[in-house]
């Protein structure tokens, strides 16, 4: 008899490890088919949702380390005290730079950068390009920075002051395919620039992201006494240190020359560029870091939760097992043996698993980047992928090794044992993992809720001004030196409630001023935002004026000052009304008035002193429409603009809307943690209903004998789903407690933050109760229904 | 083969020792054919499973084949074990996620036995039995007699020195039993296997060329 028996063992030694036992693997997967779906699904529903966040996490943790010197480049900070706290800005006076690295040996190089330049528009014939990111920077910035430069020559890619260089993009709106270096571009304010260079686009993941780039020596031309101006903060400023020299080091130096020509107590200090991204000047994590905090927290979970569904599902059924691994036993298996037999298992699980998930990658990705905001890219061979799924693999294959490591410590070792089972103890171990898994998405679920209501505690915090019917508009050139008459054309239309110009977007103010001089200022140092504006700002912005008036609209409001309470406070000012105050040019001015704090920075920050004056020159028009007729309003504005400068683009944001811009960083956080969140308690709920089956299943007989006995519907139903009620119960006292901790510490994080409300528990609670209910009633139902004859017969 | 001495086992309960094995001396040559038989909870299986290292003693000895069994360690009784003695239940305990000729190769792969020969080995037994068209069955789709027949040729794969049955024919009918009997007898007196089983049956038990009573425990004779 010539049989093939066998015909793809490979190897005789090691067959349990081979091919052989995995056909036997599949064979079982395909056998117990309901059991293995919700196991692969379960498994590749997390698995594809923790690498699409540590894809997301690993594009934030590669921001700017593309640099060929990344480690020694280092963001010049500027601290300073102010009233009872330490302040971190990442701009510097304009002189540091060039004095720093003339003077300090430890510093090779060093570059200025000026980011808020008043080009709005790029043109080159009938080409405009509106979308202008622009900075002026030294010369040095492309030694010290690795971004590429296509066209024009390295070693003087901005050779003089009316240089430009442009990026691929930006070259692309504004030539098409042809030749860009040597060609001409004009502003919107008809300034003539020359190409000098063109360079990739900078990267995705860079801090720094501009598509134009100017001379700084531009703007050194236009502002000559630049270089005196120690209490000017405007600058960013980048130092490429030699490599290994310590920054700690370096920025003491730099304070040095500071202190040498300043009488204005400023530390500097080196702020990594690499930790750019992740880190708050002072150190502390930044939102994107907390943000990524949160989500290993939930990659955590949720691998967590897909590992003890495996354990779980695989313990469930081993009082069948109990008795292949005692046979196996007889026969002569080992340990080792067994071991791979069941490790087998969960290989051919995972790799199955991984298949379906990254399936379920590709389908999702388009969906995810537009979630997530950013423009990220799956392959499935690069290194990151590889490295995540090997992770994933460690994780699971360390879980996944526990139940063959149990079920060998508990191996069965008589008949006896073999037939009745010792599931005592899996079954314990079963329970824990239950409460374990749902403790997890009860902790989720709470996470998401709380991070979602801070979210919106801060997008829906009273800014201190009506944000509501108002919309805005960049002044052109034209425009500024008539301002009087724009304002009268826009106000006449009976479309406009009310319209003010201020110097800077009223959510982004980032001018600063450091010093002056008030009567009882003492050891104070108070640094000001100021606003430049007119005095139909307070009430068009409906701003609450705590004490004194508004500006009056006469040649002595060019000597007042109106300051926010925040101001008041720190300056120490009991009764502020009427106080002289010496601004830094040396002029007097009266503070007529002081506003209730209001929001005019990101929401996130903390509201700093605020000083307000009147500047018949300001870059944007503010205009408070009646409601109903914005179109109205806004085609008053567009004609006004189009009457002095035809050409350019007209341009407008309402505020609500960039309100959400600003942060739809925080809507996509909260977004996203729903999302991981529902997963989570979806991949528990799979699992339970795999438990509660299994129950089911091994609980036929009993099933039918009660009912045989006159057991109601109702009290097989509470039979077989009291047990994992009272599981998910034991859950949630377990996750209450760590939730409110970790929550409790990830709020301090935030300026502005709710408080942890016991609502939000109650209706985790609620969620995670009823799911469970509707998971274990709907199988127990089923099975209290069933014909208890048949169950009995086939016993 | 084997000779025990004063073997004692015993569970403890809140009332005290309650013996399952009492004072076992028994002792069996090669190529003994031994019935087992007693009344239920006599202690039978408990003694197979004893005398097959499947079961741990409390008191005695127990020496096989001229090792002290009781002072082995884990690893040394199961290398034992598995190279002398083949086990056969009345419940089967085939392996139901394999076929039949897979249930029937198990063994041989924990002895890392090299594939052509597994092959060659299954072959035989599948051949003897006359249960070739059955081999890429599951024991679901066999009836008990058939299951029972790849039991023992699971058994015997190894080529073990000692049989140890616990109850073969209990869930056979009579015809199906007899069968496994003869399979028993051949193999005991063509091959100088030594076979213990444990029984109800009389007639079963007359095979044997001996026959233990088992009462609480105890050789009655």
């Amino acid at each position: 008899m010539n049989h093939t028996l066998f015909p793809d063992s490979q190897n005789a030694k090691h067959a349990p490890f081979g091919w052989g036992s995995f056909r036997i693997a599949i064979r079982n997967l395909r056998r117990n088919g309901l059991y293995s779906w919700i196991n692969i699904a379960g498994m590749a529903v997390c698995l594809a949702a923790v690498l699409l966040i540590l894809l997301w996490v690993n594009d934030e943790m590669s921001f700017d380390k593309f640099h060929r010197r990344s480690r020694d480049i280092y963001l010049s900070v500027t601290s300073f005290n102010m009233g009872d706290r330490q302040e971190y800005w990442k701009v510097s006076s304009p002189p540091i730079a060039g004095m720093a690295k003339n003077e300090i040996p430890e510093v090779e190089n060093a570059c200025r950068i000026l980011e808020y330049w008043d080009t709005e528009t790029i043109k080159h014939g009938d080409n405009t390009l509106s979308d202008v990111r622009c900075a002026l920077v030294d010369p040095s910035f492309f030694a010290i920075f690795s971004f590429h430069l296509r066209e024009g020559n390295i070693h003087a890619v901005l050779p003089d002051r009316n240089s430009v260089v442009l990026s691929e993009s930006a070259a692309g709106v504004l030539f098409g395919n042809g030749e860009a270096v040597g060609k001409t571009v004009v502003d919107h304010l008809r300034r003539e620039f020359h190409v000098t260079g063109v360079m990739a686009d900078m990267p995705e993941n860079s801090s720094n992201r501009y598509n134009v780039i100017f001379s700084f020596a531009f703007y050194e031309a236009l502002t000559p006494q630049l270089n005196e101006w120690w209490g000017n903060l405007n600058y960013k400023t980048y130092f490429l240190l030699q490599p290994g020299a310590d920054a700690g080091n370096a920025a003491q130096k730099i304070t040095g020359i500071h202190s040498r020509h300043s009488q204005w107590a400023l530390t500097y200090l080196l702020h990594p560029l690499e930790k750019e991204n992740l880190y708050n000047l002072d150190g502390t994590a930044s939102a994107k870091l907390q943000a990524c905090r949160l989500f290993a927290v939930a990659v955590a979970l949720l691998l967590l939760i897909a590992c003890i569904n495996y354990v779980n599902l695989v313990t469930a059924r081993s009082s069948r097992r109990n008795k292949e691994i005692f046979v196996r036993n007889v026969l002569g298996a080992r340990k080792m043996n067994l071991f791979a037999h069941f490790f087998n298992e969960s290989l051919l699980l995972f790799f199955c698993s991984l298949i379906v998930a990254t399936l379920l990658i590709y389908l999702l990705f388009p969906l995810y980047n537009r979630i997530t905001g950013k423009q990220l890219e799956f392959h499935l061979f690069s290194l990151s992928t590889l490295a995540i799924f090997g992770l994933a693999f460690l994780a699971v294959s360390l879980f996944a090794g526990i139940y063959p490591a149990l079920a060998l410590s508990l191996r069965p070792k008589t008949v006896s044992e073999a037939v009745h089972g010792r599931t005592g103890v899996h079954a314990l171990v079963r329970k824990s993992m239950v409460v374990m898994q749902f403790a997890a998405s009860v902790i989720l679920i709470i996470g998401a809720f709380t991070i979602n209501r801070q979210m919106q505690f801060i997008r829906l915090k009273n800014p201190g001004y009506d944000k509501e019917h108002v919309f805005y508009v960049g002044l052109t050139r034209n425009m500024q030196t008539n301002m009087e008459d724009v304002k009268t054309r826009v106000l006449q239309s009976a479309s406009v409630a009310g319209a003010t110009i201020v110097s800077q977007p009223l959510n982004n103010i980032r001018q600063f001023n450091a010093g002056g001089d008030w009567e009882g200022k003492g050891d104070r140092q108070v640094t000001f935002t100021i606003l430049a504006t007119d005095r139909d700002f307070i009430p068009t912005m409906g701003i609450k004026l705590a004490e004194g008036v508004n500006f009056s609209g006469t040649p002595a409001d060019n000597n007042s000052f109106i300051i926010n309470r925040e101001a008041a406070a720190q300056m120490g000012l009991h009764d502020p009304v009427g106080k002289q105050i010496r601004n830094m040019e040396g002029s007097n001015a009266t503070i007529i008035g002081v506003t209730e704090d209001f929001h005019f920075t990101n929401m996130h920050e903390k509201i700093g002193p605020l000083l307000i004056k009147v500047n018949p020159r300001a870059s944007y028009l503010y205009v408070k429409t009646v409601p109903g007729n914005a179109i109205d309003a806004l085609k008053v504005v567009e004609n006004v603009y189009r009457g002095y400068d035809p050409d350019l683009p007209f341009d407008y944001s309402f505020m609500d809307e960039d309100f959400d811009r600003v942060y739809k960083n925080d809507i996509r956080t909260g977004r996203l943690f729903n999302i991981f969140a529902f997963i989570a308690i979806l991949v528990s709920c799979l699992g339970l209903f795999g438990l509660v089956t299994f129950t089911a299943e091994t609980k036929t007989k009993e099933i039918g004998i009660r009912k045989v006995l006159g057991a109601s519907v109702a009290a097989i139903v509470e039979m077989l789903s009291k047990e994992f009620l009272i599981l998910v119960g034991i859950a949630m006292l377990i996750a209450f407690p760590l939730a409110f901790y970790w929550l409790e510490g990830m709020l301090q994080d935030y300026a502005y933050r709710i408080d942890i409300d016991w609502r939000m528990f109650a209706l985790a609670g609620i969620i995670t109760v009823t799911l469970t209910l509707l998971t274990v009633g709907w199988k127990a139902v089923k099975a209290a229904t069933a014909n208890p004859v048949k169950a009995l017969k086939s016993e | 083969m084997f000779t025990t001495h004063h073997i004692t086992k015993w569970v403890s309960s809140p009332a005290g020792r309650i013996f399952l094995l009492r004072d076992i001396n028994l002792s069996i040559a090669r190529g003994e054919f031994v019935s087992i038989m007693g009344p239920s909870g006599s202690g039978k299986s408990t003694l197979l499973n004893v005398l097959g290292m499947l079961d741990t003693f409390d008191e005695g000895e127990y020496i096989f084949m001229e090792q002290p069994v009781q002072t082995l360690k884990e690893r040394q009784r199961s290398e034992l074990h598995k190279h002398n003695i083949g086990f056969i239940f009345q419940a089967y305990h085939l392996i139901d996620e394999l076929t039949v000729a897979e249930n029937i190769e198990a063994p041989l792969l924990y002895h890392g036995t090299k594939q052509s020969e597994r092959r060659a080995a299954v072959a035989d037994m599948l051949d003897r039995f006359n249960i070739v068209g059955k081999k890429d069955l599951f024991p679901a789709q066999l009836s008990g007699g058939q299951q029972q027949l790849v039991g023992i040729a699971r058994a015997l794969i190894t080529r073990p020195k000692l049989l140890l049955a616990d109850e073969p024919t209990g869930n056979l009918n009579s015809k199906q039993g007899e069968e496994i009997m003869q399979v028993f007898t051949t193999l005991n007196k063509e091959e100088g296997v030594t076979v213990i089983q444990v029984t109800h049956s009389e007639k079963n038990a007359a095979y044997g060329n001996r026959i233990v009573h088992l009462l609480d425990g105890m050789i009655v004779s």
